[in-house]
């Protein structure tokens, strides 16, 4: 599904590479959850895996597809971006000219795989069916994020990745949205990426990993470690 | 202070973090300036202009000339007097000279552009090292120095003027040795004499019969001074004579003397006994006729610079709107760290003031340079419409400076007080309310109620300062219905947008947000293309008016134009001619049509009385938009049925009409009227008469102070005061018998500003050469002669026995006004007058001769150079609003970025979020435009029948043409369209994850 080979991307060439030489395979209905400190480069390799940014060197697949290649065609990212990724953003970005129905069904209208009953089916799952025709303004944060969810799943994409999708949530409606996130997309047999600092949020993925010098790392093997070395 | 200067620097540091937000202010404020000043100093050099007009000047004096018209004066006889001890006269001659403006060769091209002046030669010495009385010391200096022989090329602010003849005028063998005189030109001249550097030599005739073109080569300096009359060129009388120009071999005649200082009847007697011979002494009362620049230019002109006033003021507020949203959370901050209230709005002033101060002097350069740039077009307007002159104002640029400072920072900080007092009490971010948008039933309610109430107030508009207020009113309460329609039509349009095209559905949906957060940005855009078409439609409502009015009117083939007297103009037997004869008047007193008693005026106003022919031509040819319904009773109003509404020709085959039997009635009605003007048993007056002082058909008027005109070619004064001295009535030797005054129709009248009376022609005394032509206007329409019986016979054998037959100067001849123009080969009979008046000396270059096309060509012309200015205001005020609307948008959506970055991210490609946003705008400016029609077709039935019929005294028929609405709509969309690729164009929507849309 998701395969990330020798990633490496720098901001200057005289600082360290931020990615360097990262690797990551990611399989259908699999989730990942990265963590990691502030800067360590957590939303560029998530920007790097949407094609919003190029990679120095190495090369990202999704289907067997490269985006790094795409990346020189605006035409081909857009639809490749359209086609097989749904997003989730910490801050929700739902459009407030539209109810929370047209919101969920902006990507698939745009990929034209608009499904009434399926995006009907997915809101079931997410308890936001009788959001439906209310107006962003009269949605809570945690309603609003489930919107998202649901937005990010509706085209059926082969991957979703979310940038600290409950940074903007209570703990209480953190934990209801993740388990939520996590579940439709083992459903929808869709990959999922997920940027969080929130431990809770990331322990519930089947892998969780840490960003540290650049490269991806096992955070339960590092735990291991350093419990082994105290 | 110090707290206050701290939160200012923090403001600007925010100006300086989002630097359009304060340019989009700079830029309104720079572009009202910009319209206030070039107004400003149009009027300025209007003023200044009539001013100029006004002043005394060197013909002021008294003029000796010879009693016998026919002799001259010698330099003998000159040195003679002076000698004698009249060292106040100074010898004087002159001659009429053309010139052109560049040497085309197409001769009728160039006759448009012909200006005749007065060559005054003068005796230059006296002016030498003397004093003289009654001029200023630098008048007296300018005089001199331009008199004396120094080299004029080296004077500075001298126009120069090269006489070369024209390439069409120039044969091979013609040499010229260019000479340089000094001269002195009346300012007034100078600016109308814009590009006229080429000489249009005068064919004169030899003793021996051969004519030759009199070539005049002198390269001319000519220093502006309001000494020297206007249309009037003052040279030494020494270059006068160069270049081998005199009229008797070896003889230098002199047409008269100026007398500097007043000649007392002695003086007169004793420059007689010198000369020995009879002299005639003229003490020109009269100055410069006054040019008045109508209140109708001024008015429009301020009309239009109210508008972008208004206009310019919502793009600020606009603009102040956007900023202070923007900058809300940071003032919240202040307010909690402490800040005061009263210091954080003294704080937002201030950053105000200085925008003004960086702002005002950009737009007064921007204002001096266009007025600069107009003033060749508003010279021109001013001098061929208003016989007025414009001068480039001489201004104090520190009070300008300080009154354009006032007036912009008064009315913003009037206007952004309620915006800034809201944010600088805010404590919290208030969550944003989600106002339920009006419903459908209620804006319904709330149009019908307002037009209602429109209607309601327009009905009891009854002066030109309440329908100007009139104009206001509308256009703030359509820009109220403007605000509460675009939501409706928004949703109702987001609910037929088929959702399967989501970016589409997205521009619609979004175009409803947008609506809300560009209020007053639309508010600007619908009051400029309101007005625009507004404007345009009356514009067009008037040019179509005067157009058919003129084509009905011109009834003759030929009109001629002469200042000669109507005794010298001679045609042959087969030209017909009717001139038209005029004399003015007061209007003391009207009484109703009930035979009440006269109820006079408050204020007695100059009106003038005009003959008209009493053929039949001349019937069809009179417009009129009522008239009185009388046979035998007199019934007051306007005519139903045929004859009735304006443009209805006084013809009694009328082709309008509803029913045989209403045109029937109404052709009797018109045959009766006519009967009873061509009887002189009543008047035809003009709406501005009517208007003015509320007459109704069937009133009679009462007229005092009937005299002749005044006028450039003939000074009637002397007429009139002899008349007026023997003690006898001037309408008695007006008029052959007086006319009755009741009023029998009411015509419109384009071509005139103030109050006229037709009188039927034959009516005009006119046995007397001197009261004939101190009756004549100057204009002639000629036709040929008609063969047929004349088609009133009745009243031409009544006219007659009036011995009122009025001659073109031919002995008894049957331009009475009565014969029936007839078709003829135009050219033919053009060529056939212009022959007979070309071969009579008096009539050689002082004439035009116009075809009825050339002169209904001309009016149109002019018509079209005087809405030049307002319709390049009205553009200006469009582009404008058009930016504004444009940059306020681009404001938006730089502050929406974060959205866009949300559709990139899903995959929406950037030239569709490109096109997206360009539709978005468009779109709102479509339903801004669309709303923006029915209330400028409104508008301009407001301008025509308010504000024109209280203003000016006259109204029009509104005609809505689609192609000049559909033009305004156009040229606003292609504007808004060009003005948004620029920042569409440089758009690029940052994708970032952590974007945060701002809800």
């Amino acid at each position: 599904m998701l395969i990330i080979n020798k990633l490496k991307k720098s901001f200057s060439a005289s600082e360290k590479p931020l990615l360097n030489n990262l690797e990551l395979t990611l399989n259908s209905a699999e989730s990942v959850s990265i963590q990691g400190a502030s800067g360590c480069g957590k939303s560029t390799l998530l920007s790097l895996i949407a094609g919003f940014d190029r990679p120095d060197s190495g090369d990202i697949f999704i289907d067997n597809l490269s985006i790094t290649k795409r990346t020189n065609n605006a035409h081909d990212i857009d639809g490749f971006r359209k086609n097989k990724l749904g997003i989730v953003f910490q801050s929700f970005n739902l459009f407030d000219c539209f109810n929370a129905w047209d919101n969920i069904a902006f990507t698939a209208r745009l990929k034209g795989n608009y499904d009434k009953g399926y995006q009907q089916a997915l809101m079931q799952q997410l308890g936001i069916v009788a959001l439906s025709k209310k107006p962003l303004s009269q949605l809570s944060g945690g309603e609003q994020q489930r919107c998202a969810i649901a937005r990010a799943l509706v085209h059926r994409p082969s991957l979703v990745l979310a940038d600290e999708p409950t940074g903007n949530l209570d703990e209480t409606t953190s934990e209801s949205v993740a388990d939520l996130l996590y579940q439709t997309c083992k459903n929808t047999n869709t990959a999922l990426v997920v940027v969080t600092h929130s431990s809770d949020v990331a322990k519930r993925a089947d892998r969780v990993m840490r960003l540290h010098k650049g490269v991806l790392e096992n955070a339960e093997s590092e735990e291991t470690l350093v419990t082994t070395t105290m | 202070m110090r707290t206050l200067l701290l939160t200012t620097l923090a403001l600007f540091a925010m100006a300086k973090k989002r630097p359009w937000e304060p340019l989009l202010i700079i830029f309104a404020i720079v572009l009202a300036n910009a319209g206030l000043v070039t107004v400003l100093l149009i009027n300025e050099g209007a003023t200044q202009g009539e001013l100029l007009q006004n002043k005394q000047n060197l013909l002021t004096n008294s003029l000796v000339t010879p009693a016998d018209k026919a002799v001259n004066f010698t330099k003998e006889q000159y040195s003679l007097l002076r000698r004698s001890g009249f060292t106040q006269l100074i010898a004087f001659t002159t001659r009429d000279i053309t010139l052109t403006c560049s040497s085309n060769k197409n001769e009728t091209q160039e006759t448009k552009k012909h200006s005749t002046i007065t060559l005054l030669g003068i005796d230059s010495q006296p002016f030498l090292g003397s004093r003289m009385r009654g001029f200023s010391v630098p008048d007296l200096s300018l005089l001199q120095n331009s008199m004396s022989t120094a080299q004029a090329s080296s004077k500075n602010n001298a126009r120069i003027f090269s006489l070369k003849p024209s390439s069409s005028q120039r044969s091979v063998s013609d040499t010229f040795n260019a000479f340089p005189v000094n001269g002195l030109l009346h300012s007034a001249t100078s600016a109308k004499l814009d590009c006229h550097n080429h000489h249009v030599p005068p064919q004169i005739r030899s003793a021996e019969g051969k004519e030759t073109r009199l070539f005049w080569p002198a390269t001319i300096a000519a220093s502006t001074t309001n000494l020297v009359p206007q249309d009037t060129l003052v040279i030494p009388i020494d270059d006068f004579y160069k270049a081998g120009v005199n009229l008797n071999d070896g003889q230098f005649p002199l047409a008269g003397f100026i007398a500097l200082t007043a000649l007392k009847t002695q003086d007169v007697r004793d420059i007689e006994a010198i000369l020995g011979t009879p002299v005639s002494v003229t003490t020109s009362g009269a100055t410069n006729e006054t040019g008045s620049l109508p209140d109708s230019f001024r008015l429009n002109l301020w009309a239009m610079s109210a508008l972008m006033g208004v206009v310019a003021l919502f793009i600020v507020l606009n603009a102040l709107n956007l900023m202070y949203r923007t900058r809300l959370p940071n003032i919240i901050r202040f307010r909690q760290l402490g800040i005061s209230s009263a210091i954080l709005t003294s704080a937002l002033f201030t950053e105000l003031l200085l925008y003004c101060l960086i702002s005002i002097p950009i737009g007064m350069f921007i204002g001096f340079q266009a007025a600069t740039l107009l003033s060749p077009v508003i010279s021109g307007t001013f001098t061929s419409l208003f016989n007025a002159v414009f001068v480039n104002p001489d201004v104090n640029l520190l009070s300008l400076f300080g009154l354009a400072l006032f007036v912009t920072f008064l009315s913003l900080a009037l206007f952004a007080l309620v915006p800034v007092s809201k944010l600088s009490k805010a404590l919290t971010v208030n969550r944003v309310k989600k106002t339920k948008g009006a419903s459908l039933l209620f804006v319904l309610t709330s149009t019908l109620l307002t037009l209602l109430l429109l209607f309601a107030i327009e009905q009891v508009v009854a002066s030109t300062a309440s329908a100007l207020f009139f104009v206001a009113l509308l256009l703030l309460s359509s820009c109220v219905l403007v605000l509460l329609w675009i939501p409706i039509i928004a949703k109702a349009l987001t609910s037929i947008t088929p959702k399967r095209w989501p970016v589409f559905y997205y521009v619609i949906a979004n175009m409803h947000s947008l609506s809300g957060k560009t209020r007053l940005a639309v508010c600007a855009f619908f009051i400029a293309l309101t007005a625009n078409i507004g404007m345009n439609t009356m514009t067009d409502s008037f040019r179509n008016a005067t157009e058919q009015w003129l084509t009905q009117r011109l009834y003759a083939p030929f009109y001629l134009y002469t200042d000669q007297p109507l005794s010298r103009v001679k045609l042959l037997p087969s030209m017909t001619t009717t001139p038209l004869l005029k004399v003015e008047g007061k209007i003391i007193g009207v009484a109703g049509n009930e035979g009440g008693a006269i109820q006079r005026v408050d204020a007695p106003t100059k009106i003038s009385i005009s003959s008209y022919p009493v053929h039949d031509t001349g019937k069809k040819a009179l417009v009129l938009d009522s008239v009185l319904k009388t046979v035998s009773s007199t019934v007051s109003g306007s005519m139903s049925g045929s004859v009735s509404g304006p443009m209805s020709g006084l013809a009694p085959n009328s082709e309008k009409g509803t029913s045989s039997q209403n045109e029937l009635k109404g052709n009797k009605a018109i045959n009766s009227v006519w009967q009873e003007f061509i009887n002189g048993e009543g008047v035809f007056i003009n709406q501005q008469l009517a208007y003015n002082y509320d007459i109704a058909l069937g009133d009679t008027l009462a007229i005092s102070s009937i005299k002749f005109r005044q006028s450039e070619t003939s000074d009637n004064a002397a007429l009139n005061a002899q008349i007026a001295k023997a003690g006898s009535e001037i309408s008695s030797t007006v008029f052959s018998t007086m006319p009755t005054w009741k009023v029998l129709g009411i015509y419109p009248d384009y071509g005139n500003l103030n109050g006229q009376v037709l009188v039927p022609l034959p009516f005009f005394a006119t046995q007397d050469d001197v009261v004939k032509n101190a009756l004549y206007s100057g204009v002639m329409a000629i036709y040929p002669t008609a063969k047929t019986d004349k088609p009133e016979a009745k009243t031409t054998e009544k006219n007659k026995e009036r011995g009122s037959g009025i001659s073109g100067g031919r002995s008894g001849d049957n331009s009475d006004g009565s014969s029936t123009p007839l078709n003829s080969n135009d050219a033919e009979f053009k060529a056939e007058v212009e022959k007979v008046l070309d071969a009579q000396p008096q009539m050689q270059g002082k004439y035009t001769l116009y075809a009825k096309q050339n002169l209904l060509d001309i009016s149109m012309q002019t018509f079209d150079r005087t809405f030049v200015l307002t319709d390049g205001l009205n553009i200006t005020t469009l582009l404008v609003a058009g930016i504004a609307f444009a940059v306020s948008l681009t404001v938006l959506t730089l502050g929406s970025a974060a959205q866009l970055s949300v559709l990139r991210a899903l995959g929406v490609s950037q030239i569709k979020v490109k096109f997206a946003l360009f539709m978005q705008y468009m779109l709102l400016c479509f339903i801004s435009a669309l709303l923006a029609v029915p209330f400028g077709i409104y508008l301009a039935y407001v301008f025509i029948n308010l504000v024109n019929r209280y203003a000016f005294n006259w109204t029009y028929p509104l005609a809505i043409n689609a192609q000049v609405i559909v033009s305004s709509v156009g040229l606003s969309l292609l504007i808004v369209s060009l003005v948004l690729l620029l920042p569409l164009g440089k758009l690029k929507p940052k994708i970032d994850l952590r974007q945060e849309v701002q809800l």
